[in-house]
């Protein structure tokens, strides 16, 4: 669907300057040391996390429907494309530009056969909905982590070990980058809209012309590609995985990112998978009592943020630098939103004060 | 131009509409009536296909066979359904609404279309950037049947458009029901406000339990004595 034009609202470009500036800050931190190894690969894994609950936003924020096996998705990825480069494209990555076409073309095979596996999982969901689709995947999603134990050329219950590390600070830039522009892209497609249809009311949706089965399997496909992107850069960045590293809690993971970012946002997903990717290492200094207090903020965060920490707000490079006008602004509401009210509601607190102590 | 014939739509054990035949003409505004669970809305979700219909029943536009096609196909063959309750896209601004109304025709002609729902709407105009949801029960009944006018096709099916809404609300949305025939559009209207679609309807049918009790002329059975008792109030 072609974008109408707005010519009431100027247009901000603030995000399209972010996007470069951050990465030649961080590249130049890392490049120099500033940024240790230790703290070079959380950002790494915040990146990685990014990329899937953006893809479970997909499956989640945009089309309404719950998946609970991301991390199955994932861990399709992560085997195939790991497969590919160790025992096939090993040989052949020579100089640098080879080794990294090769790690692209992992990444992408990794990433078409995971969308295989979204494509069968998709299946049930045309008949299901909510809880009960949530179990399917559950179910689907350990089913596969527990496929990779049999299969003898995935190293049954010893994984795989000494995969090439070829996932670095610039790969992951860049493709979580990627993954945002296709993500908006979708989302302002007819594909997308036909998905926000499915979210916002089925039986609407049917009644406009739009085939609301096609719109799920497209979505639950897109996200396992997208996932499965994720676990191949994963599996490349720790040398090691086994059925394991994708267990139910690593898809709790990412239902959590999500929800705690703010389902229905890509930004807030990306958002979300950094900050609570970051506090558990931040936390690192209490010991055993971060597990205490790693789950209290996440009991906070929904308790008084329920649509997330940043709602359903969208970076401006999310809305093609397009302002939300102050309806959406509301409805989306953002943590900057929620910062101003607090301020004004401060004042005004104070000025009754005042007019109590006046009075 | 529709022609049902021995349609049965069944839930479970329970026929909840049961071997009924009538006629939609071109042009016309014909109405069925009835209380609530006579049938009403699961013919007219038969209809466009969201309801699953029983063997032997058939569905006919322009003689052609509808009953057993996939919800989004049928609208594209021209049957427009205004769903009971509105269903608007609550987080959607009124403008992205209309959108999607459009969305089985591409975006090239939508300014047209818009401008011309827009001089119908006023009042959605006016709120063209607010969310559907933050909109007033009337609006959103505008909005729900500005968004079906979008979508097009010559034949609109109404699902009780006046629920909910306030009598001088429910006199504007019928007075445009008209002007949809005016325009040449065939409607199917089905309302508890017998007395309201009566006096706008050509023809009109009365559904009981499933089955079809009566039917005429909406004059003749506006004046008849048992219509007049259930439904009428009088």
């Amino acid at each position: 669907m072609m974008k109408i034009k707005n010519n009431d609202t100027n247009k901000t470009y603030l995000s399209y300057i972010v996007v470069p500036v951050l990465f030649f800050v961080l590249y130049y931190l890392i490049q120099t040391k500033t940024i240790n190894m230790y703290w070079r690969n959380i950002i790494l894994i915040c990146g990685i996390n990014g990329v899937v609950a953006m893809s479970l936003n997909l499956i989640n924020g945009i089309t309404g429907q719950s998946c609970l096996g991301q991390a199955g998705f994932m861990s399709v990825g992560a085997y195939v494309s790991a497969m590919l480069t160790k025992n096939v494209f090993k040989p052949y990555m020579t100089d640098t530009f080879q080794t990294y076409a090769l790690f692209v073309a992992a990444l992408i095979i990794g990433g078409l056969a995971a969308g295989l596996i979204g494509f069968l999982i998709g299946l049930p969901s045309l008949r299901l909905r909510g809880d009960y689709l949530a179990i399917i995947t559950l179910g689907f999603g350990e089913m596969i982590r527990v496929m990779w134990r049999v299969v003898p050329a995935a190293g049954r219950a010893k994984g795989i070990n000494s995969i090439p590390k070829v996932t670095n600070f610039v790969s992951v830039y860049i493709i979580v980058f990627l993954v945002m522009l296709i993500f908006r892209n979708f989302t302002k497609s007819s594909y997308g809209r036909s998905c926000i249809a499915v979210r916002e009311n089925e039986l609407a949706g049917e009644t406009m012309g739009i085939n609301t089965t096609a719109a799920k399997i497209r979505a639950f496909v897109f996200a396992a590609i997208v996932a499965g992107i994720g676990g191949g850069l994963y599996s490349h960045l720790m040398t090691f995985i086994n059925p394991d590293t994708f267990n139910s809690a690593k898809s709790t993971d990412y239902v959590l990112y999500l929800y705690t970012g703010g389902v229905g946002s890509f930004s807030s997903a990306l958002l979300g998978a950094i900050i609570f990717t970051i506090i558990p290492e931040i936390l690192r200094f209490m010991g055993e009592w971060r597990l205490v207090v790693y789950p209290l903020v996440l009991i906070l965060t929904m308790i008084y943020r329920p649509k997330g920490l940043f709602g359903k707000h969208e970076f401006g490079f999310m809305r093609f630098g397009e302002k939300e006008n102050e309806y959406e602004k509301e409805e989306n509401a953002g943590i900057l939103m929620l910062i101003s009210k607090a301020v004004k509601s401060l004042l005004n607190g104070k000025k009754e004060k005042t007019r109590k102590e006046a009075q | 131009m529709l022609e049902v014939n021995h349609l049965t739509v069944k839930y479970g054990a329970i026929r909840g509409v049961d071997d009924i035949s009538f006629t939609v003409n071109k042009g016309e505004i014909v109405t069925l009536i009835g209380a609530n669970g006579a049938g009403k809305t699961s013919t007219l979700r038969a209809i466009s296909g969201l309801n699953k219909i029983a063997q032997g029943s058939s569905i006919k536009l322009n003689g052609e066979e509808i009953g057993n096609i996939a919800p989004h196909k049928i609208v594209e063959k021209g049957i427009c359904h205004v769903p009971e309750g509105r269903r608007i896209f609550y987080t959607m601004s009124v403008r992205e609404n209309l959108m999607m109304g459009n969305y089985i025709h591409g975006m090239s002609d939508f300014p047209k279309k818009l401008e011309r729902v827009y001089s119908l709407f006023p009042r959605l105009k006016e709120r063209d950037k607010q969310l559907g949801g933050t909109l007033s029960g009337g609006e959103q009944q505008m909005l729900a049947i500005a968004r079906a006018m979008v979508t097009g096709g010559d034949m609109v099916l109404f699902d009780e458009p006046s629920m909910g809404l306030a009598p001088l609300i429910i006199r504007d949305i019928f007075s445009i029901i008209k002007e949809l025939q005016c325009e040449g559009k065939t409607i199917l209207l089905i309302e508890q406000n017998a007395n309201m679609a009566l006096s706008i309807a050509d023809r009109a049918y009365v559904l009981e339990n499933g089955r079809i009790v009566l039917s005429g002329p909406a004059a003749e059975v506006k004046a008849d004595k048992q219509v007049q008792r259930s439904y009428l109030g009088a």
